[in-house]
């Protein structure tokens, strides 16, 4: 495994366009199609949305792991490299959730006030550690690229921006998508428009020369789907936006 | 160096309750090493030792004399990883013979003592993840279902170990010990060897020559122990 690339998949755009629910529906379609291969999902949005999405429960996050180390160094507890490593690699590996062939990890709420850059340095190497013994990894990002590259991983192959049909959102994807080309390696990059109210106006929307992967229109049994707290699981396999997100996989080159 | 010495026949009194089976040990074992980086998963776990609430002791203890540690070996209390079938138990100890000129003193001999405790993050027997917690002082394992068909055993991990301690030019032989039994008193070899923890960290707090209150510290006999045995040791010409 440490030899074979690990795919990773990133959402990221302004709050409420549908990160979650898309990341979500990634992990199930991916999960579907690879029955054999290892999927981690990652949330990284503080609001830790994506674990009831897939119907699992969060049992610590990253931040909670940081935490317990920051008060551990507070109480004048000074460990060496290798055991802050070892510790973290306890701890992560007990705050992954794993059902079936899915494994999930959330980061928690954003650090706090204080400067901790090597126990945060120790616990972003310990995710790119883990992230290598995966097929894939899908990330829920938080509203910006940069927290995905400081607080999660360096390396994102598969940056897909999310929008809503708003002039805010296009304009806050258009501003990730200059962002990460300055601080995150990707290798493809594409735009989802979801939750669009009407079809007609795509061809109106400026998406700035963006790759443009899918449209979806506002699915309502997603709405309903949110709203009764189900995951993504029991939606249809047919319903706008699972085909939406199966079409933008297929349109960024995620097998 | 007489520092662990009361460790020594602490878990020596264990051994002789309880006994334990010699297992080979083998200084050009073969067993495969995974990448440092291996993780099994829940899934691919066919047990754990010393998972979840289950003790899981780890410790070790350094001396000089021959005949506390005269040669390299395995020992075993319980079942061996082929024969296990659930979650169990766990405890690993390792009794190192240390050339005591090699070791130094103050600082050194204290960052000599940890360097050879860290060997055991150096080994990543395949199908044998190990989940060390230097805060809980715990060290557990999962064993992979894939081990278990190549049939993995004690002897190729307690090898792995040994050969990785060895790389420290100080160490000159090791005894480690291995208890899987569910039927041991592991809170008693837990109590024996947090001893030992505790004055690899006196070690550390005397040389660290920090001004404090002893009348209030908790480190307070530990230190004046440890203080009274480096004199002895190491006597200041």
């Amino acid at each position: 495994m440490a030899n074979k690339k690990t795919t990773v998949i990133a959402f990221v755009g302004k709050g409420g366009v549908g990160k979650t629910s898309l990341s979500a529906l990634t992990v199930r379609l991916l999960s579907e199609r690879h029955p054999d291969k290892k999927i981690l999902a990652i949330d990284a949005d503080p609001a830790v949305g994506l674990a009831t999405a897939l119907g699992i429960e969060a049992v610590s996050t990253v931040d909670d792991i940081r935490k317990s180390f920051v008060q551990t160094a507070e109480g004048g507890n000074t460990n060496a490299a290798v055991e802050l490593l070892g510790e973290a690699k306890y701890q992560m590996i007990d705050a992954l959730v794993e059902l079936g062939n899915i494994s999930f990890l959330a980061i928690g709420r954003p650090e706090s006030a204080g400067c901790y850059c090597k126990v945060n340095a120790y616990l972003k190497e310990i995710i790119s550690m883990i992230s290598d013994n995966f097929d894939y990894v899908v990330i829920d990002g938080e509203a910006g690229i940069e927290q995905v590259n400081r607080r999660v991983m360096e390396k994102v192959t598969h940056l897909i921006l999310v929008s809503d049909a708003s002039k805010k959102g296009l304009q806050v994807v258009k501003t990730v998508c200059r962002v990460a080309k300055e601080l995150v390696m990707f290798e493809k990059a594409g735009l989802i428009i979801n939750r669009i109210p009407d079809m007609s106006l795509v061809g109106s929307l400026d998406t700035g020369g963006m790759d443009l992967l899918a449209v979806i229109p506002d699915d309502r049994e997603m709405a309903l789907n949110d709203i009764n707290g189900e995951s993504v699981f029991d939606i249809d396999g047919n319903s706008a936006i699972l085909n939406g997100t199966r079409k933008a996989l297929e349109g960024i080159g995620v097998e | 160096m007489n520092l662990y010495d009361e460790c020594f026949s602490g878990v020596q009194s264990v051994l002789e309750q309880y006994g334990a089976r010699k297992l080979e040990y083998n200084n050009a074992c073969d067993y495969p090493e995974a990448d440092k980086n291996q993780i099994i998963f829940q899934n691919d776990t066919a047990y754990e030792l010393g998972g979840g609430t289950l003790p899981a002791v780890s410790s070790i203890a350094l001396t000089d004399k021959k005949e506390l540690v005269p040669r390299d070996e395995i020992l075993l209390i319980g079942r061996d990883l082929f024969e296990i079938k659930e979650n169990s138990p766990f405890a690993r100890i390792a009794l190192i013979r240390v050339c005591e000129d090699e070791m130094g003193t103050g600082e050194k001999l204290y960052a000599t003592v940890r360097k050879i405790e860290y060997a055991r993050y150096h080994i990543n027997p395949e199908g044998y993840m190990m989940r060390i917690s230097a805060f809980t002082h715990r060290e557990a394992a999962r064993v992979g279902k894939s081990a278990l068909v190549k049939g993995i055993s004690f002897t190729d991990v307690g090898s792995l170990f040994i050969n990785e301690y060895k790389k420290n030019q100080q160490v000159e032989a090791v005894k480690l010990l291995f208890v899987t039994e569910p039927d041991f008193p592991y809170d008693r070899l837990e109590a024996i060897m947090q001893k030992s923890e505790d004055i690899t960290k006196a070690l550390d707090h005397i040389m660290k020559n920090i001004k404090m209150d002893c009348d209030t510290c908790s480190l307070k006999a530990v230190c004046e122990e440890v203080e009274a045995l480096c004199d002895k040791d190491f006597p200041k010409n």
